[in-house]
């Protein structure tokens, strides 16, 4: 008896153990695995200038306090500016979206966008630039030049909006960070040649100046540096980051794409060098007086030092790679830009900002002059519990306000709002051309557009919706995601960044309805466009102006 | 011994299946519809205040709104093949000057997707539509609202509760359309039972 007992209290404690360890085992979640964003021992991230105030500093000390820069485009050598045009480009420092690249010794270099105000036209191309500040264990810490991509106009056309940079076809020039040409080297697909070398340095002081030479692999010659001439071979390469095809940007927003690198635009990386330092120097120390020259310097192998050298002898070092961190006016950018520069609907859009507090709906349609140009139609403001654009096949999207009292967002019903005038739209007689239905909500956050980016995607989201239950869970679900924004007593709403973060994370990271989002600037005179980035978070990824 | 074996078993698996996640669908960090195989329920059954029929009557206008809980509805979304969750359907009929405007009431019969009023939030006092007049404590239902005869979406928020005097039960229902739509001219704007607040007691 006893014995029976007892094995029937260890079956019992058998079972009881296994159904403990069987249910444990239902409810156990895996951790998600981390994502790796580093490759080739290389980490990049982007930046704003209050996250790098040294570098901030750095740069106001060096260059201009307003961060205007100024760039002489027309002194590359053997190149004609268009007759009559300046040539002299004039640049504002964007100070968001910095790309950083910091390398295993922990040296970071940073890319900044430079917004061009005003430039000659060269023909067949079209320039970016970007302002390089680089991290070095020189005494003075930091140096910077601009770098000026000039692409040939055809690549550029045919060019998604962040660039394959691995079939580049143009120039890539640099300039001294007083906007002095330094060098230059032809691109095609992916071959260097032609590399161009100018001291920017008057007589007399330190410097040298050459030109000639392929640049792949490095080619010979004598060394400048000290007021001598000669072609300097210097090493360009170009990697990526991602291998993601051209026009992803991350995340799931194109569902043939698995890239790693969730919606952050792709980087590339260029490494450059150059044989015993001569542009690097030219750069870091633009014309020195001939007594300041650095001393020759070797590394412990014996070989010359890469990246110059420091008063005491031993080699500087540096992060050889650079980022690059442009991106091609985004297509949705030419009608939100015509929106903004529209001084009507804006003056519009600014009435219905003083109407956020009242009860009824109101809005107005935005359509398209038989020449094409963006037009708008008067302010309805009728008693609208909701507001009804016009089917007119000229309107191709339209203005609404989103009041105090509701969500500040765009709802779902907005979303496929876009749709309608997608059909709607006549396009002067052309097919439908998803680049032109916009759909603008006015609301206590600010000023918000949609635009459809992925056509398939959002047609395919649109009809998986035409079935009423997916409609009533997606509204249902964006809904209760929207309420855990609001202070559940007194209705507090939380900050414009949660809003951006939620709509983002529901409408492009989980599920791929393949529209974008942009926020008008507090003027009123541009559109950014907002992004989630890796680590989930919204980031302004690019301006349209 | 074979017995005891099998009401183990048995037990294992009643027990498994009864360890299905549970969420509240009054938790104020719910996740919705986020966890495989989970249950999303009316934990505290706030739904079966507004189970029943439910009249507003003024003069010879009325509104009829009929509701009725389903338990463990099963789920299939865009992101998430399988769960399950408590949700209320419910239809409408509406009188205006005697003339019977729009009667759904009979398909009743079959609850899902197609009835005119779906839903299962629930909300705060300070959740959009605010409610000045609510104690802080107080829940409201917003469920989804259609009328077969117009192109749009709408809510109905609906708040529960007794009069004191005659422990009468009520619900007062207020209707409204959000968003934006494109529409041809002369298209309603407004449902066929205008947009407002009702208040309807249970039959």
């Amino acid at each position: 008896m006893l014995m029976k007992n007892l094995f029937f209290r260890n079956i019992s404690l058998f079972f009881i153990s296994l159904f403990i360890i069987s249910c444990q085992k239902d409810d156990t979640i895996s951790p998600q695995a981390g994502i790796d964003f580093s490759e080739n021992h290389l980490q990049h991230k982007y930046v704003n200038a209050d996250d790098i105030p040294e570098v901030m500093e750095f740069l106001r000390r060096s260059g201009p306090q307003d961060f205007k820069y100024e760039i002489q485009t027309g002194s590359l050598p053997g190149e004609q500016t268009r007759s009559g045009e300046p040539d002299l480009v004039l640049s504002d420092l964007v100070t968001s979206q910095i790309m950083a690249i910091t390398n295993e010794a922990n040296l970071t270099n940073y890319s900044f966008q430079l917004e061009i105000e005003n430039a000659p036209v060269y023909e067949g191309e079209i320039s970016f630039f970007n302002l390089i500040v680089k991290e070095t264990t020189a005494q003075e810490g930091y140096y910077a030049y601009i770098q000026e991509y000039r692409m040939d106009e055809n690549w550029y056309n045919i060019s998604e909006q962040d660039f394959d940079f691995g079939t580049y076809v143009g120039k890539i020039v640099i300039y001294t960070i007083e906007g002095l040409f330094v060098f230059s080297v032809e691109v095609n697909e992916g071959d260097f040649n032609h590399a161009h070398y100018k001291s920017p340095c008057p007589p007399n002081t330190g410097g040298g100046s050459g030109s000639g030479g392929s640049s792949n692999p490095p080619g010979g010659g004598s060394t400048g540096g000290t007021g001598g001439t000669g072609g300097g071979g210097p090493i360009v390469t170009i990697d990526y980051i991602c291998g993601c095809e051209p026009g992803h940007i991350g995340g799931n927003s194109n569902p043939n794409c698995d890239c790693p690198l969730a919606n952050i635009p792709i980087g590339i990386i260029i490494s450059e060098r150059t044989i015993e330092g001569i542009i690097l120097n030219e750069l870091r120390n633009p014309c020195p007086p001939l007594i300041d020259l650095p001393p020759d310097c070797n590394q412990p192998n014996g070989e010359p030092c890469l990246f110059g050298c420091n008063t005491d002898g031993s080699c500087i070092d540096e992060n050889p790679n650079v980022g690059i961190n442009l991106f091609k006016p985004h297509q949705d950018c030419a009608i939100l830009n015509q929106i903004a520069e529209h001084q009507q609907t804006i003056s519009k859009i600014e009435q219905l900002q003083t109407q956020l507090n009242n009860q009824f709906e109101s809005g107005f349609n935005l359509f398209k002059s038989s020449q094409g140009n963006v037009n708008s139609t008067n302010i309805d403001s009728g008693n609208y519990v909701t507001f009804p654009f016009s089917s007119n096949p000229v309107v191709f999207g339209g203005v609404h306000l989103h009041h105090n009292n509701g969500f500040p967002m765009f709802s779902l019903q907005d979303v496929l709002t876009l749709n309608q005038f997608y059909n709607n739209f006549a396009n002067n007689g052309d097919p439908p051309d998803k680049t032109n239905p916009t759909l603008i909500m006015v609301s206590s956050l600010g000023v918000y557009a949609i635009k459809i980016e992925y056509l398939q995607a959002y047609q395919n989201f649109v009809n998986e919706l035409s079935d009423i239950e997916k409609f009533n869970d997606f509204h249902n679900n964006l809904e209760k995601e929207y309420y855990k924004l609001f202070n559940p007593v007194n209705g507090q709403i939380a900050s414009d960044f949660q809003y951006h973060k939620t709509f983002l994370k529901f409408f492009i990271e989980e599920n791929n309805t393949g529209i974008s989002l942009y926020k008008m600037n507090q003027d009123l005179t541009g559109w950014n466009r907002i992004i989630l980035n890796e680590n989930g978070s919204p980031v302004f990824t690019f301006s349209c102006n | 011994m074979k017995h005891i074996i099998n009401t183990f078993a048995i037990l294992i698996i009643i027990s498994c299946k009864a360890q299905t996640p549970i969420f509240s669908l009054s938790d104020l960090d719910l996740d919705y519809a986020a966890v495989e195989g989970a249950y999303y329920k009316d934990v505290d059954n706030f739904f079966n205040n507004f189970e029943g029929t439910w009249i507003w009557q003024d003069g010879n206008n009325s509104l009829t709104i009929v509701l009725q809980k389903v338990e463990e509805y099963p789920k299939s979304t865009l992101n998430n093949p399988n769960w399950f969750t408590d949700l209320l359907f419910g239809e409408f009929k509406y009188v205006e000057n005697g003339v019977v405007i729009a009667d759904y009431l009979n398909a009743m019969t079959t609850l899902n997707y197609d009835r005119s009023i779906v839903g299962n939030s629930i909300i705060y006092r300070g959740w959009f539509p605010m409610c000045n007049e609510c104690p802080n404590e107080e829940l409201r239902v917003i469920l989804g609202f259609k009328d077969p005869e117009r192109p749009f979406y709408g809510r109905i928020v609906l708040r529960h509760g007794i009069q004191w005097w005659n422990q009468q039960e009520y619900i007062i229902a207020k209707l409204f359309v959000k968003g934006s739509y494109v529409v041809p001219d002369g298209t309603p704007l407004e449902f066929r039972v205008p947009d407002g607040e009702y208040l309807l007691l249970k039959q």
